[in-house]
């Protein structure tokens, strides 16, 4: 059965992957590079997310009904194509382990103090292996529905936030004789972005995903962009850059120090940020989860869908163990960043080259 | 079959993992942190402060617990670690410090530096990153060891008077995490309210002065107005202007900044600061009712500006010359603006050495709907 998405779940898809864990260290690590124009560097770093976007979008688009699977195989052939769904699988596997990992990690070193990691992982997992089982539908209608509360959430709490910070310490907001660093940051900035490929394991539909996927997805990208320079800007407008770069989870350690008291008993925001954080931890687990099993039920046909995510889980659970301390997740989750360039970049540039060459997009 | 099994362990395993807290505790068996005193004696530290008694209500109301009273608590040592274990191990219950209303530095510890008690805090994951900070000019023991009648606490009691102190922009409410900021960017300087004893009675006595964060010096109460006209949020202050034509009659002005802006430039190698500031007064009485001409007014006004011109620009002579230290932060408004000269040059000099021109205009806007120029026909 064909699994056939509308566009709007397509955004929001994008926005469940994208939007994650990052989020809660974003504000430092473009603080740490850019300083205070880090919004010039973050808008760099979303028009080259999409141009990615639309590259994915448009290969999707072109190879109706198909996923990269079915599309590569046709465009580059067999042995070439398992190299890369192992690739996509390996890099999403370990995304959804690694994300989890650190989650815990610092769910433990903020809320919930004596609660083992494995515990934390345990549950994390349980949760998503019952999502994947559901299928691409269901887990874009999570998408949908967690998307509009993690959005309306954030939004709110960044304005929260500024109402308690100072402008000064946002400025200068730009200086011309700093755009060669703030270019350089674009690096860091397009990291938080990691996700977005997604997108090649999304049959799109003839009826249901017409030219509009390409707004939609676009818009998207763009709307994540806006929302990470609203937080980064919320963020060190109460604790200023040179305060914010010496903390990990820094959009956490921010909401800390904030304490609206017109607001009564949700006067401190951390309890519902945490919520909504884990919101969005949870879609991008689900859908590198998925993406990795879906991959892999395609490589391995015998073994029937449901089989391989729930080996998948159990090594992913096991695999989440491995590292001993927080620097050695960290060091994973950097490797995964650079073997993005696989996924994201080389990969769908290729197959874009050889569609255009093959002319697979005159009959559209 | 196997879906059924699969749910059941699925629905097993969340009502275990996901139904209620396993190691709950409830209200009635946590020591409650309503304030911590931190102070250094006879070259130990000492915690002391207060904890919340949690007791059972009257029969009537079976089942509820309420803060009725606090008790005190006192522990030493040579580290913040070992005073916290004379602290736990005297504590009946868990220690919860979520709930704690202000740290009150005493002097003698506040002159050695605050610094590590403050990233203590920021680290330690139940203090409230927005905990109120106070020095006390008595021992931080002395000041919990008084009867207060005002309040539940003298927790409660100082955080209580600071806030509406600082609501009406009579003092400032700076936090921790403020001035973990402040640490950060560099600022070597900031302001903290300073309490005492007076009468008897827990009273806010004005600001000390921290530089590197060790405490260099005490600003007194009846000083504070040019400060708060520059770094409190909405300063609402009261001026008295006796009148010209009859110095025992009193105008008694409410006056509120409506635009505030600090500006630096930097001139010859020399810093310069300048300072805008628009206020609106309104007339809230006369100690005696007398007629007041427009002349009068715009008189008014003119002392008014006056006035406040010179509470700003002796506050601020006195960080240059007095401090040295730049606590009303005009380093963030220069950086701003000349980000490479700053990195160039030794701040606190300059600072010392700048120009600083303060041009505060006034204008009356109201008489707090009295007439006091009504003519009498009878």
């Amino acid at each position: 059965m064909k699994e056939h998405i509308t566009n709007r779940q397509i955004a929001f898809i994008i926005f469940g992957i994208v939007v994650g864990y990052g989020v809660i260290n974003l504000p430092k690590n473009i603080a740490e590079s850019a300083g205070t124009g880090g919004w010039f560097s973050i808008l760099i770093g979303t028009a080259i997310a999409i141009v990615f976007t639309y590259i994915i979008t448009y290969l999707g688009y072109v190879h109706k009904n198909k996923t990269i699977y079915e599309y590569s195989e046709m465009l580059t052939g067999k042995i070439v194509t398992s190299i890369f769904m192992i690739i996509y699988s390996i890099y999403f596997f370990l995304l959804a382990t690694m994300i989890t990992r650190i989650t815990s990690e610092t769910i433990k070193l903020t809320i919930l103090l004596r609660t083992p990691v494995w515990v934390l992982n345990l549950v994390f997992f349980a949760a998503v292996y019952y999502a994947v089982t559901k299928k691409l539908q269901v887990i874009a209608r999570i998408c949908e529905i967690y998307g509009l509360i993690i959005i309306i959430a954030i939004i709110t709490i960044c304005f929260g936030i500024f109402s308690q910070g100072k402008l000064i310490n946002t400025r200068p907001f730009f200086v011309l004789e700093d755009i060669q660093t703030y270019i350089k940051a674009s690096a860091v900035t397009i990291f938080p972005f990691i996700g977005l490929e997604i997108l090649t394991i999304i049959p799109f539909n003839k009826k249901e995903n017409n030219k509009k996927v390409f707004k939609y997805s676009i818009f998207m990208i763009g709307a994540i962009g806006f929302i990470y320079i609203l937080v980064y800007e919320a963020c060190i407008a109460v604790m200023g850059v040179d305060s914010i770069i010496h903390y990990k989870a820094a959009f956490l350690a921010t909401i800390r120090r904030v304490d609206i008291p017109s607001l009564q008993f949700l006067r401190r925001l951390d309890g519902i940020f945490i919520i909504v954080w884990i919101m969005t931890v949870f879609c991008t687990l689900i859908l590198s989860a998925y993406g990795s099993i879906f991959l892999l039920s395609k490589l391995i046909k015998k073994i029937s869908f449901n089989k391989i995510a729930f080996f998948v889980i159990i090594i992913a659970f096991i695999v989440s163990q491995v590292p001993n301390t927080t620097a050695q997740i960290q060091t994973w989750l950097d490797y995964i960043g650079y073997s993005s360039v696989f996924t994201i970049v080389i990969i769908p540039i290729t197959l874009l080259i050889i569609t255009k060459v093959k002319k697979y997009d005159k009959n559209i | 079959m196997i879906k059924i099994s699969r749910k059941l362990v699925i629905i097993i395993l969340s009502l275990i993992l996901l139904t209620g807290c396993w190691d709950y505790e409830d209200v009635n068996n946590k020591s409650i942190t309503i304030s911590i005193g931190v102070d250094r004696v006879n070259n130990m530290i000492e915690f002391s402060g207060e904890k919340a008694k949690i007791t059972a209500s009257s029969k009537k109301e079976e089942g509820k617990a309420q803060a009725a009273e606090v008790y005190k608590v006192l522990a030493y040592g040579k580290t913040f670690e070992e005073a916290r274990k004379h602290f736990d191990a005297e504590s009946p219950y868990p220690i919860f410090s979520g709930a704690t209303r202000v740290v009150v530095f005493g002097t003698r510890f506040a002159k050695q530096g605050i610094e590590p008690y403050l990233n203590r805090v920021d680290s330690l994951y139940d203090y409230r990153k927005t905990l109120l900070t106070v020095v006390s000019r008595e021992p931080a023991k002395q000041i919990f060891d008084l009867k207060v009648e005002k309040d539940i606490s003298v927790g409660f009691l100082i955080e209580d008077m600071l806030n509406h102190l600082s609501k009406k922009g009579e003092a400032l409410y700076p936090n921790i995490g403020e001035s973990l900021s402040e640490i950060a960017s560099g600022n070597t300087c900031y302001i903290l309210p300073y309490i005492g004893i007076e009468h008897n009675v827990i009273a806010y006595l004005g600001l000390v002065v921290m530089k590197e964060s060790k405490l260099i010096g005490i600003i007194d109460i009846k000083d504070t107005d040019g400060i708060l006209y520059l770094l409190s949020k909405k300063p609402i202050l009261s001026e008295a202007i006796p009148s010209s034509k009859n110095e025992n009659n009193i105008y008694s002005f409410r006056t509120t900044p409506k635009k505030r802006k600090i500006e630096a430039s930097y001139e010859d190698e020399k810093v310069v600061i300048n300072i805008n500031l628009d206020l609106t007064a309104e007339l809230l009485y006369q100690y005696y009712m007398e007629k007041i001409s427009d002349d009068e007014i715009k008189n008014m006004e003119k002392k008014i500006s006056e006035k406040v011109r010179n509470s700003i620009a002796s506050s601020i002579k006195k960080a240059q010359v007095e401090f040295k230290c730049d606590y009303f932060n005009f380093k963030k408004h220069f950086k701003v603006k000349y980000s490479k000269i700053f990195e160039k040059i030794d701040w606190e000099e300059k600072f010392t050495e700048a120009e600083v021109n303060v041009n505060v205009k006034t204008k009356m806007i109201n008489m707090n709907l009295k007439d006091p120029n009504a003519k009498k026909k009878f």
